[in-house]
């Protein structure tokens, strides 16, 4: 019933805790752009689990947690796209690719391929992303391009210049913390 | 009379005109300014997502709620945790225009919220939040 607090208690438990890394304050934004709009949302909670015994990254957020400057958008985001009623989360399931070194300092440049559940639909993505070790701390920031199309989302006609086909999400971490609540 | 209507449908026009124009516009509320659609103790709060999420989330997922309790460790001045329950804590996320009000706030102290609820990951979370004052 409490599937991420049993993630986090399964890693806390395991044999190699250093190696488990979490955030509860990943920055996760996605912007679409047109000639006739831009728009830009943004959530400050995304939470985020990272494994660097097995390179497994996974992140989560709650969709209504993402604040729009209009309300009259955030309002079509939940209820006639996203519809968050029904799916209150988006998840992140990825391996980072083999090119970083998690104990040495350095900034690596890396891919991301995993899937992403948004709308009740899995579908692949692939994020690239910039990783930073410094001091033994990790931070890093990821995008990805993501059609709404391929999530059922639905844009109605009306509107659908005013979104662009292909939407931008940026994903930052200021600080993964080491696994102990 | 011709004249007469043409103003007419001209001054509907730009009224029209003037209430989408302040719709498109809107921004989302402050919640100071408005009711909450329900109240409840943040340790209620967490065991009702503990227990069922799916019901809690028809409960809570999306409303203007108030929580009230006490203040735990890990509060910043952005983001308090409310709640003894060791394991999940109501997290909320302070309206950005209400942060202020947070640089007297220390654990163990009383507190009345007011936020959205948008779910539960490892905490039930809720948004756009004011201290309330009784």
């Amino acid at each position: 019933m409490k599937p991420y607090l049993i993630l986090i208690l399964t890693l806390a438990f395991s044999a190699s805790q250093a190696q488990k890394f979490f955030t509860n304050e990943a920055s996760i934004s996605f912007s679409s752009k047109t000639a006739l709009e831009d728009i830009e949302a943004q959530n400050k909670k995304g939470f985020g689990v990272l494994d660097v015994s097995n390179n497994k990254l996974e992140f989560a957020v709650l969709l209504k947690g993402f604040e729009f400057r209009k309300a009259l958008m955030q309002e079509h985001f939940n209820e006639n796209y996203v519809e968050s009623d029904k799916y209150p989360k988006a998840t992140f399931k990825g391996t980072v690719s083999n090119d970083v070194q998690w104990t040495k300092d350095g900034i690596y440049k890396t891919t991301i391929p995993g899937t992403l559940t948004l709308h009740g639909v899995t579908h692949p993505e692939t994020a690239t992303a910039l990783i930073t070790v410094k001091g033994g701390v990790i931070s890093g920031t990821a995008e990805m391009q993501v059609k709404p199309a391929d999530y059922a989302i639905k844009i109605p006609s009306l509107v659908v210049e005013k979104i662009s086909e292909t939407i931008k999400v940026a994903i930052s971490v200021p600080s993964f913390a080491a696994l102990n609540r | 009379m011709k004249k007469k209507i043409f103003f007419i449908l001209l001054i509907a026009a730009l009224v029209a005109a003037a209430v989408a124009y302040k719709e498109y516009n809107r921004k989302p509320a402050d919640l100071a300014t408005l009711k909450p659609e329900m109240e409840v103790a943040a340790d209620d709060l967490v065991a009702a997502y503990a227990t069922d999420e799916a019901k809690a989330n028809q409960q809570y997922l999306g409303k203007v709620v108030d929580v009230t309790g006490v203040v735990s460790g890990g509060s910043t001045g952005k983001n308090i945790l409310l709640g003894t329950n060791l394991s999940a804590k109501v997290s909320c996320l302070l309206d950005s225009a209400h942060t202020l009000q947070s640089t007297s706030i220390k654990p163990g102290d009383k507190l009345r919220l007011r936020g959205v609820c948008t779910g539960f990951l490892l905490d039930v979370e809720l948004n756009r939040c004011v201290v309330v004052n009784d």
